[in-house]
Formats: C-alpha cells, sequence, structure tokens
C-alpha cells in the first residue's frame, strides 16, 4: 500500500498534503561536517527513540546503495538530495504505506515528513508532530528560545516546518494564471512550485504551494495562512474549470477525449507526454466527461509511468526506447481493468 | 526596553558575554553602552557582540568585576571567535556555502548570523512549538535573564552585596537546568 493509493475522485483540486519539520542534535556537527562514525550514532540515536514508540511499526533502511530510492524520490517520500550517495550514514524511517518518512542525515539530521492523500494539513502536522514528540523524548534536539529549533540552513529556523499542498490546476493553466499565482503568493510569503521541488518544471499542471517564513508564526498560523490561501485557488479553478467546459465546450470535450484515445491505445508513450495527457484525462474524470474511468485513480497512474517505476516493474528496460512501450502498455492495462 | 544603568533612555544596544559557557546580557541606551566602552560613536544601529566562547570574557569593559564574579579571570577579547569549538566551521564558510555547521555556530557567531536571520526572517522571534522539557528551562531564562539585569544594576551602584545575592541565584538556576539536560 501506498500513501497514493488513497487519493480520492473528490480530491479534484488539491491533491495532497504534506508536513515537513527539520531538526537536528545538539552538540553535533549538522550532515555537511559531519562524519561517518558520528552520523551512525545519530541515526541510533533517532532510531532508538522511534522504536521506543512506534514499536514495530517503522520500516528502517539504509539509503546509501538502496534500490528503492529512486522510486522513492518520484513518490515524494523522499528528498532528491537525500537519494545521492554521501560520505556520511543516512537512513530512512517508513510506516506502511509511507504516509511517514523520517529521513536521518539529510540536509539536517531528522527530516519529519508526513504525506497524506487530499486537502489534509492539519492531520499531516498531527502525524509528523507525534513522531517528533517521540524524537525529542529520547534524543537532545537543538533549540533556542529566540530561535526555535536550529537547522542547518538559517531560512528554515524557528517551526522548522514546511507545509505543502499539491494542486492539480488545469483550468487555471490553461487561461494562463499561474504566472499570477505565483507572484500573488509571493507577496503573501508562499512560493509555489513545480512537483519535484525547487527548480523544477510544472509536470501535468501539478504544482506545489508552499509556506516560506518558519520563524516569527506558529505551526497552527503557517497551516492556517496557506489553507486559506489554497482555499481560494481551488475555488478559482473550479470556476475556470466550469468556463472552460461552458464557452470553449466542444474544444475541451475533443481535447479531453483525444488524450484519453491516445492513451488508450498508443504502443509507445514517454513520460512527458504521458503527464500531460493523464493531466487531460483527470480533469475530464472529476468533471464526469468520462464516465468509464470514474473510479479509476489516476494519480497513482502518474506516479507509476516514471522512469524508476517502471524500471523497477520492469528491469530489462533500462533504454527509453523500451521504456516508453513498457509504459504504454502499462497505462492501456490500467485504463482497460475493470 | 529601557536601559538597564541609566533606567531612562530606551536601551537600543543589545549587549551579551560568554565566560566559560555563562551567558549575560545587558540591555543599553547608546550613551551608557559609550560610556563603559562597548560602541564607538561610529555604531548607528544596535550591535549584538558576543566574546569569546572558552574563557574570553568582557573584562575590559567592567574592568575585571564582571568577570571576577564569573570565577575567570583571564578572559579579554569580545570580538567572535575564528572558528566554531564544536564543529571548526568558520564564518567564512557558511557565507560560501549557506548551511551553517552545527546548533552552536549560532552562539558562536551569533552577532553576525543575528542580521542574516533578520534579512531572511524580519526582526522576530520564535513563537510556535517548545520542545517538551524546554517549557520550565524557558520561563527560568527568563528569571535569568530579569537576574542579570538586577546583577548588572546592583553593579553599577557598588551594591556587593546584593550582586552576590543575585549571582548565586542566577548560577542556581542556570545549574538546575544543567543538570536537567
Amino acid at each position: 500500500m501506498k500513501w497514493y493509493d488513497k487519493i480520492s475522485n473528490t480530491d479534484d483540486v488539491v491533491i495532497s498534503s504534506r508536513v515537513r519539520l527539520a531538526r537536528n542534535l545538539e552538540e553535533t556537527a549538522f550532515p555537511q561536517r559531519l562524519d561517518e562514525d558520528s552520523s551512525k550514532k545519530v541515526a541510533l540515536c533517532v532510531k532508538q527513540a522511534l522504536e521506543n514508540a512506534y514499536g514495530e511499526k517503522l520500516k528502517f533502511s539504509q539509503m546509501n546503495g538502496n534500490s528503492e530510492r529512486d522510486v522513492l524520490v518520484e513518490e515524494h517520500v523522499i528528498s532528491p538530495d537525500f537519494a545521492q550517495d554521501a560520505n556520511l550514514y543516512r537512513a530512512l524511517a517508513v510506516d506502511g504505506d509511507n504516509s511517514l518518512a523520517i529521513m536521518i542525515n539529510e540536509e539536517d539530521h531528522i527530516r519529519i515528513q508526513a504525506l497524506l492523500p487530499g486537502f489534509n494539513l492539519e492531520k499531516a502536522y498531527e502525524k509528523a508532530n507525534e513522531a517528533d514528540n517521540a524524537i525529542i523524548s529520547g534524543c537532545n534536539i537543538a533549540f533556542d528560545e529566540k530561535y526555535g529549533f536550529l537547522t542547518s540552513c538559517p531560512t528554515n529556523l524557528g517551526t522548522g516546518l514546511r507545509a505543502s499542498v499539491m494542486l492539480h490546476l488545469p483550468a487555471l493553466s490553461a487561461f494562463g494564471y499561474i504566472k499570477s499565482i505565483v507572484n500573488l503568493m509571493n507577496k503573501i510569503g508562499l512560493t509555489v512550485r513545480g512537483i519535484y521541488g525547487e527548480g523544477s518544471e510544472a509536470r501535468a499542471n501539478m504544482y506545489q504551494i508552499s509556506n516560506q517564513v518558519t520563524l516569527g508564526i506558529s505551526e497552527e498560523d503557517t497551516i492556517q495562512k496557506l489553507k486559506s490561501a489554497v482555499m481560494q485557488i481551488v475555488d478559482r479553478e473550479r470556476e475556470m474549470r466550469k468556463k472552460l467546459l461552458e464557452d470553449t465546450k466542444s474544444e475541451t470535450y475533443d481535447r479531453l477525449w483525444r488524450s484519453y484515445g491516445t492513451l488508450r491505445y498508443a504502443r509507445k508513450i514517454d513520460t512527458n507526454e504521458a503527464s500531460k495527457l493523464i493531466s487531460n484525462v483527470r480533469l475530464a474524470q472529476v468533471c464526469g466527461i468520462i464516465p468509464e474511468i470514474k473510479d479509476k485513480n489516476l494519480i497513482k497512474l502518474l506516479f507509476e509511468i516514471m522512469p524508476s517505476h517502471i524500471l523497477s516493474r520492469f528491469p530489462e528496460a533500462e533504454n527509453a526506447g523500451l521504456r516508453d512501450k513498457y509504459r504504454a502498455d502499462l497505462i492501456r492495462q490500467f485504463l482497460e481493468e475493470n | 526596553m529601557i536601559c538597564q544603568v541609566c533606567k531612562k533612555n530606551n536601551a537600543t544596544i543589545h549587549y551579551k558575554t560568554n565566560i566559560n559557557g555563562k551567558q549575560t546580557e545587558m540591555y543599553l541606551c547608546h550613551e551608557c553602552a559609550e560610556s563603559k566602552g562597548i560602541t564607538k560613536k561610529q555604531h548607528f544601529e544596535p550591535i549584538d557582540v558576543i566574546d569569546g566562547f572558552f574563557g574570553k570574557s568582557a573584562d575590559d569593559i567592567f574592568g575585571g568585576l564582571f568577570a571576577g564574579m564569573m570565577n575567570d579571570s583571564g578572559a579579554k577579547s569580545v570580538n567572535e571567535p575564528k572558528a566554531c569549538p564544536v564543529c571548526g566551521m568558520r564564518f567564512s564558510d557558511f557565507l560560501h556555502g549557506g548551511k551553517i555547521g552545527c546548533a552552536e555556530c549560532y552562539k558562536t557567531f551569533s552577532a553576525s548570523l543575528n542580521s542574516t536571520v533578520k534579512r531572511i526572517h524580519g526582526n522576530v522571534e520564535h513563537c510556535g512549538k517548545v520542545p517538551e522539557g524546554r517549557q520550565s528551562e524557558m520561563s527560568d531564562k527568563k528569571k535569568i535573564e530579569e537576574l542579570k539585569a538586577k546583577l548588572s544594576e546592583a553593579i553599577e551602584k557598588q551594591e556587593y552585596e546584593m550582586a552576590a545575592k543575585y549571582r548565586d541565584e542566577i548560577r542556581e538556576l542556570e545549574n538546575k537546568n544543567g543538570e536537567g539536560k
């Protein structure tokens, strides 16, 4: 079971909610200046604290040479940086569906992430906070009255909290509103990015919106502020979807059905094209345009067509051309299944 | 905040010392800071001065009295150390890479980092979660700060008996927190 298996089609705009907490141990160099022995000690301390609280519920694994790590990056369970080989010991703790992930020795000693389907920021925070309390009860966490939780990068000082939501914005994109949303969000201290983090381009019209400021604002206020901004974007996206389907009905229907047709019958397809078409078909699905796929989890499909996912399922698909074939097969099978 | 020395003017200088790990803080107005030699006329902005982490003190400012009370006699410089005693980071490393070396660096380079943090987040302090077990430490910290203010006032008025009393109370609270960790 993966965290995205539970994404529902009622999550029409907000696909997922994510909360990340950055923590460090006292009297130990941060990962950038940490040697291997000390990094193992950090991992041991965090592991013991987590095991005391969670028992067997968390699964621990080492990151160096981990064959699953690229898949985990594509699923947003770990950061791309964390998946790189490093001269220090990196470990990951996850729960059953990877919705809770604790990265040990990433940029900070401890990065706790809770990732939930739909618009669930409070629940995500609760889940991350629980893990945080478990770690605090077993490890000496670096904290300062004035700066809050001390972090490797001063931009995370204070709560160390980054809250973000993943939004599907096909209609706002179609009308060219993304740029003005980005500007508007920046003005109120929020950042808009593509789904694979800093510098990544928007794929499948998916965007991430997150808070920038972490010092001088409480966890609750950070989440509320993000939530209310996101709610306004959701309203606008729904409005624009309506407009798209009313004002340019035949063009829009044609485009969406053609996307579905390509996915249904293509024999080779690359990640970009597939993502774009799945984005269209998801729009058609939540607007009730293509009834035969109304119960399909197309977001799950969006993850499963990524290169590392294809490679992990079909290890022989080492070159991109072969992957394109397996991808097309996988999509057809996914859409045909009842 | 009012200057702790003259009790009249607004405090514009936040003065911190760290002697063998014991931190003291003062909030002073420009005049009082100048008369103590903490600032020279060219300082127009509030500054944060922190001295060496191990054994360097504010000897020249308090004429040895303060340092003596803290059982530290050989302390001198008011400059930031070149490298962090815990992780060895130099401030130039931070300017270069943008990452802090360890939690201690935030104390070691407090003066320089303070302005960096202000630029990033604005002139604010943490409000939000305080880790379990640190809440009492937080309120003790506030008590310690008050006592330190009283201590410097007593020193200022040359009431050494009172100063000794405050000093002992500060030590007691600080030891309590040290053991609690």
